[in-house]
């Protein structure tokens, strides 16, 4: 009796309900949270989005141009894997920092001469990772360069071009460990540029905490509030497509891809791609509960995907365990996804962890065990969650 | 006649292909563990029987076998080394081969995670590697620099680079490092098969009976891809359109790619019990399908005609038959029929060609199941 009598006091003197004035079910005056919020936002079915006046608001030209400059670097890299194929590093740098290289630009989005760059993103420009970048385009300048002068067969302690036995369209440029330079740019920028920058740059704080209410420069076209902008320039880095879907558009290249490649067992095509929209959608209603539920679907999703697209890989280096090109090309692939991981806010898998699984996986492609794979495979699965997925990754 | 049946499904599927997914994506999107088909056959059952009485007891042979092989060598005292020990040995390593043909086809789970059959059977197998390799004081087995001087094929060259008398003379030169050598290879096998085997018993048959869907990853999946996998690319191709040069630009016969070419008359004996051991998972039991073991041809069964089943099942049947027969047309030494008699090698391979066709083409998308082996994301 008394324990009821002093509960029933007890609610009575703290009122609860939402506190959120941005919720539908908001209570005015609910002075305790219960957890009970609902918000009218919903997600459009396109990350198409316009202000009040019907002006376009979504712009992410510059992640665009980034992504079709890693595009245009990856298709130069891949050709060294015809052998007699030499590369220029001072291309491949030109590139990276698009410094004075004239771009094919099959969009027309003049990216010749234009200040995005690939260098001064990839982790923030910090030199660590840039020069790690840098040290990757000489080493594959300089392989393919001897692949010109008659040293094409790749083998264990011998750079060169690996033929797969078991699949004669497969050929990769690799080095003298089995590691494969175009892998680990290609999907090395993946992680420390795009994945670094949705995760720990534009989804974070710093880009998050800013202005929403006034439009940028509606002079200039730009009639996105900055904090709108800062969202769309982190979709620009998982998908280009606007009408980004599984099996659909935006699934031809980079996170997009892989996202769709992995979507029967991760569905992480469908979540990220909606969780963009839903939280576009909140920001321009200005519900920030909502946006920042998203960014923790997002940061989850990107951890699920990469990890995913790892462990697939190391599965796949496991079956072709007897295909040098293949096994190297995959084992290649898994590194780069694993390193991946330490560029997402919040990850499980921080830059200790990635280099302790890393070093379990060794660094001579030509000189590991099943055991050693597997072990990685399954250590990773069980820090991001994916045990119980893994065999079918 | 097989080349054009062959070419009209090959077309079919290369079509189909890449939608393929995509549709399976949108069944599944409503409720991932709903089955594609609308079959009712008990698949439960069917992995239950498959791995109680074919899966498990290969694995338990091969095994079995294998320790044999080690014992064997164990047994023999160096310097005492007799011609009939080496013609005992090349028995047991003869018995043991034929166990792995009945196991090679199991190319997943526990047997993938340990590279089972690149470290078991990766021939041609390089002598000068082994021969190194007998030398050294140390080593060290399933690395990927030293598969072409491993396993079965291996031994097989350990045991016949000569014959049986000057063989058991260079056995017992301690300096040969041959007997010291093959114990390490044959112990490395055994003690990958006993893994695999008791992987298999300690807890992967549980789930594999226990994942009874259709989906990628399913046991159903697992297994036949292995299946297709191994069948297209170990057997058909392996054991026969590589060395007759079907398989090759230039259609030049490559004897010394045949299947133990320096035992020299087992190779196609091989290639039979590996059609026999297909023949043998397909119908769930050793014969022709006529006892109650549930096998994939109940599986095609059950989808009635609507679905292309029975009818496939006709044929799968009638064409297993004819490859059967075409097999023992074969003569050993292969690696001698290839040269002499490459068209009549051809005609069997174009028998073991339409064997691809119904089995991973038409009997899968009639079960409904992806093949996921040669999906890749085109870099």
């Amino acid at each position: 009796m008394a324990t009821a009598a002093c509960a029933i006091f007890m609610t009575s003197c703290t009122r609860e309900g939402c506190t959120d004035p941005a919720a539908s079910n908001y209570v005015d005056n609910a002075d305790s949270d219960d957890g009970s919020c609902e918000y009218d936002v919903v997600a459009p079915a396109t990350y198409e989005f316009t202000d009040d006046n019907g002006n376009n608001t979504v712009s992410f030209t510059g992640q665009r141009q980034r992504l079709n400059m890693l595009s245009e670097m990856t298709s130069y890299l891949k050709s060294a894997n015809n052998p007699g194929t030499a590369l220029e590093a001072s291309t491949l740098l030109a590139m990276y920092a698009n410094d004075g290289y004239t771009w094919e630009d099959s969009e027309g989005l003049s990216m010749t001469g234009s200040s995005k760059q690939l260098k001064n993103k990839t982790v923030g420009g910090e030199s660590f990772y840039t020069d790690m970048f840098e040290g990757y385009m000489n080493g594959i300048a300089e392989a393919s360069a001897n692949t010109v002068d008659g040293v094409t067969d790749g083998a264990a302690g011998q750079a060169g071009v690996v033929l797969s036995t078991t699949n004669p369209a497969k050929q990769y440029l690799q080095d003298a460990q089995g590691q494969e330079w175009t892998q680990l740019i290609e999907k090395g920028l993946m992680g420390a540029c795009f994945m670094y920058n949705i995760s720990s740059v534009y989804l974070a704080p710093g880009k998050m905490d800013v202005d929403n209410t006034t439009a940028v420069d509606p002079a200039a076209g730009k009639y996105y509030t900055a904090m709108e902008h800062h969202w769309d320039e982190g979709y620009g880095y998982f998908t280009d497509a606007v009408d980004y879907a599984p099996g659909g558009n935006g699934t031809n290249r980079f996170w997009g891809k892989y996202a769709n490649s992995r979507e029967t067992v991760l569905g992480s095509a469908t979540k990220i791609s909606e969780a963009f929209r839903l939280g576009r959608a909140a920001i321009a209603n200005d519900v920030m509960a909502v946006r920042d539920a998203q960014i923790a679907v997002i940061n989850a999703e990107l951890e699920r995907l990469a990890a995913g697209t790892a462990i697939h890989y190391l599965n796949d280096a496991v079956s072709d365990f007897g295909d040098d090109a293949l096994r190297n090309h995959e084992l290649s692939e898994a590194k780069a996804f694993i390193q991946a991981l330490q560029f997402i806010a919040g990850t499980s898998v921080p830059t200790a962890e990635v280099e302790h699984l890393l070093e379990d996986l060794g660094e001579d492609y030509y000189n590991v065990t099943t055991a050693a794979i597997t072990e990685v495979r399954d250590e990773l699965a069980a820090l991001t969650g994916l045990t119980d997925v893994a065999d079918q990754l | 006649m097989f080349a054009s049946n062959h070419l009209k499904r090959e077309t079919g599927l290369r079509f189909w292909g890449p939608v393929l997914p995509f549709l399976v994506l949108l069944f599944s999107g409503c409720d991932p563990s709903d089955d594609n088909n609308a079959d009712n056959f008990d698949r439960g059952a069917y992995l239950t029987e498959t791995a109680d009485n074919i899966i498990v007891p290969a694995y338990a042979e091969f095994a079995e076998e294998s320790q044999s092989l080690k014992q064997a060598l164990d047994d023999l005292v160096l310097g005492q080394v007799s011609a009939e020990d080496i013609i005992a040995l090349r028995e047991t390593l003869r018995e043991t081969y034929m166990a792995w043909q009945r196991v090679q086809l199991f190319d997943f789970g526990p047997a993938i995670n340990r590279a089972l059959l690149v470290t078991t059977n990766t021939y041609p197998t390089d002598p000068v590697e082994i021969a190194e390799a007998a030398l050294l004081p140390s080593w060290t087995g399933g690395l990927p620099g030293i598969l072409d001087s491993s396993g079965l094929p291996a031994l097989e060259w350990l045991m016949f680079s000569e014959d049986a008398t000057a063989t058991a003379v260079t056995w017992n030169e301690e300096t040969s490092g041959r007997l010291f050598h093959a114990r390490r290879l044959a112990t490395f096998m055994a003690d990958e098969a006993e893994a695999v085997h008791s992987s298999w018993t300690s807890g992967y048959r549980d789930s594999f009976v226990a994942s009874t869907g259709t989906e990628a990853g399913s046991s159903i999946g697992e297994m036949l891809n292995a299946f297709n996998r191994v069948y297209e690319a170990n057997i058909r191709k392996g054991k026969l359109g590589l060395p007759n040069g079907f398989m090759t630009f230039s259609q030049t016969p490559q004897p010394e790619l045949v299947e133990a070419p320096f035992a020299a008359m087992w190779s196609v004996d091989f290639l039979a019990e590996s059609l026999k051991s297909c023949a043998h998972v397909y119908f769930g039991d050793d014969s022709n399908g006529s006892t109650n073991a549930l096998g994939l041809d109940d599986y095609l069964k059950s989808l009635g005609d609507v679905s292309y089943g029975e009818g496939l099942h006709d044929d799968i049947a009638a064409q297993l038959s004819s490859a059967e027969t075409a097999i023992a047309s074969l003569e050993d030494p292969l690696a001698t029929f290839v040269v002499e008699q490459q068209a009549a090698s051809y005609d069997v391979y174009g028998e073991l060609q339409a064997l691809v066709v119904l089995w991973k083409v038409d009997m899968m998308s009639s079960l409904g199941v992806l093949i996921t082996y040669q999906d890749n994301d085109g870099d």
